[in-house]
């Protein structure tokens, strides 16, 4: 599923701010590209990628600019030790310091920095599994469309984005909608719309 | 108010629209009614409708022809609200099929119509080209229903309300009303 082949679920938001130049846009993708994990116990990170590979950090600007529309591609990469592993680990551990240091008992901070220690140590050989969502962004009409589909990376390109742009995404559901296509009707008349009551009293 | 405050507060928009496109693709050949609109939008082979009262919240209505169904009618009719419909739209030789959320007005396993490009910046191009131009289509339709919505609420639940006796009836005079030379035929 992607902007360049096959089926897609789309969701479009309402670009809210000031549209960036172009340097201003490319300066955002390499501010806050997608870097890969180091050392530590981070188990989630983001950032911006091109949207033909995710391994191109940060998007190629040529390939940025279409026409009007900007496209890249928010990466989320998660990394997990399975709580399995991490406690058999743990327990081997605790096991051999405390046979080494003639230990009846290990504390409670002691444990809780092993098990760090061995999460750390454990994280490094696990694989980090990418989410890549694509993001068309319509800098002359003030709207986005993006394949991020789960609330989880719906807020996170939100996030990223108001950081990255300085502009804030509103998703365009039906008030909205119709707040931009009947500028007249002012959205609290809208929201003071009875919802049409459809019974049947034969049913 | 937030993002999700907004969303809630316009789903009986989304489900509404969905209706009065359902409505429309059986009455009126799924034409929306504006001048020089030669496009039809039809809700197709899925609908899921939903309630919070009664015993069933959710029924899917799959394959066949759920929205020529009694079990579609006989569900509205007693209050459900269409949550997502799987939708046909069709203008000249072009298709897209999608199915469409109610509350979000969020679209899924969209299907465009067919590219030429072969390179990947014309494929692209192309694509967003053809997905703008069937959410222009779809905009339409629902910038039809929100002055229809607005300008005269009454006529139009009255309308919806007529729709749902007659599909209850029986399909005959449902879709009889349908004109034999529809535009987006020629």
């Amino acid at each position: 599923m992607s902007l360049l082949q096959g089926t897609l679920s789309l969701r479009r938001f309402l670009v809210l701010g000031p549209v960036p130049t172009e340097a201003d846009l490319l300066e955002g993708l390499r501010q806050d590209a997608f870097r890969p994990f180091e050392d530590g116990l981070e188990e989630e990170r983001l950032g911006w990628c091109d949207w033909r590979n995710l391994l191109i950090t940060p998007p190629e600007a040529e390939w940025v600019t279409q026409e009007r529309f900007a496209i890249f591609s928010l990466r989320l990469d998660t990394r997990k030790v399975p709580s399995a592993l991490l406690k058999a680990q743990v327990e081997l551990k605790l096991q051999s310091l405390q046979k080494e240091k003639d230990l009846a008992f290990v504390g409670k901070e002691a444990r809780t920095s092993l098990q760090d220690e061995v999460k750390a140590e454990l994280l490094l050989k696990v694989l980090p599994t990418p989410r890549v969502s694509e993001v068309a962004w319509d800098l002359k009409g003030g709207m986005l469309w993006t394949t991020a589909s789960s609330s989880k990376t719906q807020s996170a390109l939100i996030g990223l984005f108001i950081k990255s742009f300085g502009c804030e995404l509103q998703p365009l559901a039906p008030l909205l909608l119709a707040g931009r296509l009947l500028p007249r009707v002012s959205v609290e008349s809208l929201m003071a719309l009875d919802p049409f009551d459809l019974t049947l009293e034969t049913a | 108010m937030k993002p999700m405050e907004l969303v809630e507060q316009g789903r009986f928009l989304g489900e509404e629209f969905l209706l009065w496109l359902w409505m429309r693709g059986l009455t009126e050949g799924g034409t929306s009614g504006l001048d020089g609109d030669q496009s039809a939008c039809f809700v197709d082979d899925s609908v899921q409708l939903v309630t919070e009262r009664g015993d069933v919240k959710e029924l899917s209505l799959r394959k066949g022809n759920p929205a020529e169904s009694r079990e579609a009618f006989e569900a509205l009719s007693r209050g459900m609200r269409p949550a997502k419909a799987k939708v046909r739209l069709l203008s000249g030789d072009m298709e897209w099929t999608f199915t469409i959320g109610a509350a979000g007005l969020d679209v899924s396993t969209l299907k465009l119509p067919p590219t030429q490009s072969k390179d990947n910046q014309g494929r692209v191009a192309d694509r967003l080209f053809l997905l703008e131009e069937g959410m222009t289509h779809l905009e339409r339709r629902f910038e039809a229903f929100l002055r229809q919505r607005t300008q005269d609420p009454d006529e139009l639940q009255e309308r919806l309300r007529a729709w749902l006796r007659h599909g209850l009836e029986g399909l005959e005079g449902l879709v009889g009303a349908v004109a034999d030379d529809l535009p987006w035929q020629g």
